[in-house]
């Protein structure tokens, strides 16, 4: 971690200005830029991994492996050892109460499908709905949309104002005492909008609706706190923030998560199980059904590591002033028309190039290993509104420098010249 | 990458033939959709058909554009053919373009371009989908590999 120490002192001293290419050194961290040499733009779907979590993923297997909470052997005392000092390291890295508020999952996707089946579905009374926002990633609308559908709730969904943030105005009208829950993006992976959710929470809270937030493109880019954000549940995953992939965690306030049912019912999650009736553990193992994803949380661990040692407003001062350096050089590129014009945006910006198709922008870029993402980013419904069907996005993290924005530049321009 | 976007593809892309904005009032032509949920490319296909025979055939919609540029060649070479003749070319063209024989039967010169994207897997369903939809609809009980 020496590199990243040093630069850290450097991050620390404010030395920001013209030191956009720091992350030409974080990257040597990064063993998939000296193996398979390629510009990452591309972290909103997924961020490459650290050496060191790569490192206690395979350490966790090779010396440390055991199934987790179960046999009284040394290895699974080991193994469940670090499996649970990850839950604590997760209270503390999002700001929880206690470790119990902190369930692994399998990702996003699963910890936002265990609220809405798990607690949403019991508490459901006649005449409901459902709030949600315009700009959510399909792991934020589909489940809502399928329990509303199934027991004939009403789902609404807040529009955006014309920057592409969530209309609060909206919002506190669409929110009202006939809403079950509330679920919103803190930043959105289309547009990259970060959304002040405080007002739109506390107007919730003022009616009783529980608020879960999706922090899967906020975390690592951005100090999230659940304290400050006061939200009932928040959900993310591993692999956007450094992490291995297939881990990923739902907090919850433990008043909350007393009142949800288990949505997955098996291995490990029982305290008694009967002929007619079985008894469940306490949260969260209630929650965590199954052999878990051990080294998952093994590696999630070091990519906490990393991301505190950095410091995660570190990573956001970097990564904000490369993005706006990034939005500059693309509004100075003619034919380029960048969507959306929020207060705060976070590490991606969303494009598209007059009369060219996203999709032969993005292949042309792959060609000379500029990797950038081309589609409907799992949000067809914002993309509808917008009346755009795919666009182009570029994201970065704390390995992004200015070479990487040049050469999306340079391929843009390698892009134009094939169609003009 | 060059290769793919062959200066043919690049031609019928930004100028293709027999496109249109909007859909003809005309309430006796065949309407195909062609949707890639993937890409979200969607282009619609207007057929003209006297009896067994294509008079004409238009598109609107959007996509990418190799896409694009097959459909605009696809209404080319579909004007005036017989349905069994456009099954045959279909059917020649998928084998050309994914099993790789080239076609005995007809000449599908002006597709070759579109071969290159055996090197592009990925792109592939942007080759295939207006054969597809015109297959669907000549051939509706046709199982497609």
């Amino acid at each position: 971690m020496s590199v990243f120490n040093n630069y850290r002192i450097q991050l620390d001293a404010r030395k920001l200005d013209g030191m956009l290419k720091l992350g030409k050194h974080i990257r040597k961290e990064f063993p998939i830029f000296q193996n398979a040499p390629h510009v990452y733009l591309d972290s909103a779907a997924t961020s490459h991994k650290p050496q060191r979590v790569i490192d206690a993923v395979s350490r966790f297997y090779s010396t440390q492996y055991g199934s987790i909470h179960r046999a009284l052997h040394t290895r699974s005392a080991e193994a469940t050892r670090i499996y649970e000092m990850g839950r604590s390291r997760v209270e503390h890295f999002i700001g929880a109460n206690k470790p119990s508020e902190i369930i692994f999952t399998g990702g996003t996707t699963e910890s936002i499908n265990q609220v809405a089946f798990g607690f949403a579905v019991p508490r459901i009374k006649e005449g409901g709905n459902i709030v949600i926002s315009a700009m959510e990633h399909h792991a934020n609308f589909l489940p809502w949309q399928r329990i509303c559908t199934q027991y004939g709730l009403s789902l609404r969904r807040i529009p955006l104002t014309d920057a592409g943030e969530i209309d609060e105005v909206a919002a506190s009208e669409l929110i009202d005492e006939n809403t079950l829950i509330t679920a919103l993006v803190q930043v959105s992976n289309v547009l990259g909008t970060v959304n002040d959710l405080n007002p739109i929470i506390a107007h919730a809270h003022s009616l009783q609706v529980p608020v879960l937030v999706d922090a899967a493109q906020s975390i690592g880019h951005m100090d999230v706190n659940v304290q400050a954000l006061d939200c009932d549940f928040l959900a993310f995953s591993g692999h956007k923030m450094l992490g291995p992939t297939g881990v990923g965690v739902l907090y919850g306030k433990y008043t909350y998560l007393e009142q949800m049912e288990p949505w997955r019912f098996g291995g490990e999650m029982v305290l008694h199980a009967g002929l007619e009736r079985s008894k469940f553990k306490e949260p969260p193992h209630r929650f965590e059904g199954g052999s878990p994803h051990s080294a998952g949380v093994a590696g999630l661990i070091a990519a906490i590591d990393f991301l505190e040692e950095a410091g995660v407003s570190n990573i956001q001062r970097y990564s904000d002033q490369l993005l706006s350096h990034m939005i500059d050089q693309l509004q100075a590129e003619e034919d380029v028309q960048i969507l959306a014009d929020p207060k705060q945006r976070s590490g991606l910006v969303s494009f598209v190039l007059k009369d060219i198709h996203p999709h032969d922008v993005a292949s042309i870029l792959g060609e000379t290993n500029i990797a950038i993402r081309a589609g409907h980013h799992c949000a067809q419904p914002l993309l509808r509104d917008l009346g755009i069907p795919v666009t182009n996005r570029a994201s970065i993290h704390c390995y992004n420098d200015e070479d990487d924005i040049e050469a999306l530049m340079d391929g843009i321009r390698r892009v134009k010249s094939y169609f003009h | 990458m060059k290769d793919l976007y062959h200066p043919t593809i690049i031609r019928h892309s930004k100028s293709p033939s027999n496109f249109r904005e909007d859909p003809p009032d005309d309430r006796e032509v065949v309407t195909l959709e062609a949707y890639n949920p993937l890409c979200g490319d969607e282009f619609t296909l207007y057929l003209y058909m006297q009896g067994e025979l294509i008079e004409k055939v238009q598109f609107s919609g959007y996509g990418c554009a190799v896409s694009k540029a097959m459909t605009s060649l696809l209404t080319e070479r579909l004007e005036g053919k017989r349905i069994l003749e456009s099954k045959v070319l279909l059917s020649d063209l998928r084998k050309m373009l994914i099993d790789n024989g080239e076609s005995p039967r007809t000449l599908l010169d002006e597709f070759v371009p579109f071969m290159e994207v055996r090197n592009y897997p990925e792109r592939m369903t942007c080759v295939t989908l207006s054969i597809d939809a015109l297959v669907d609809y000549f051939e509706p009980n046709k199982d497609r590999l």
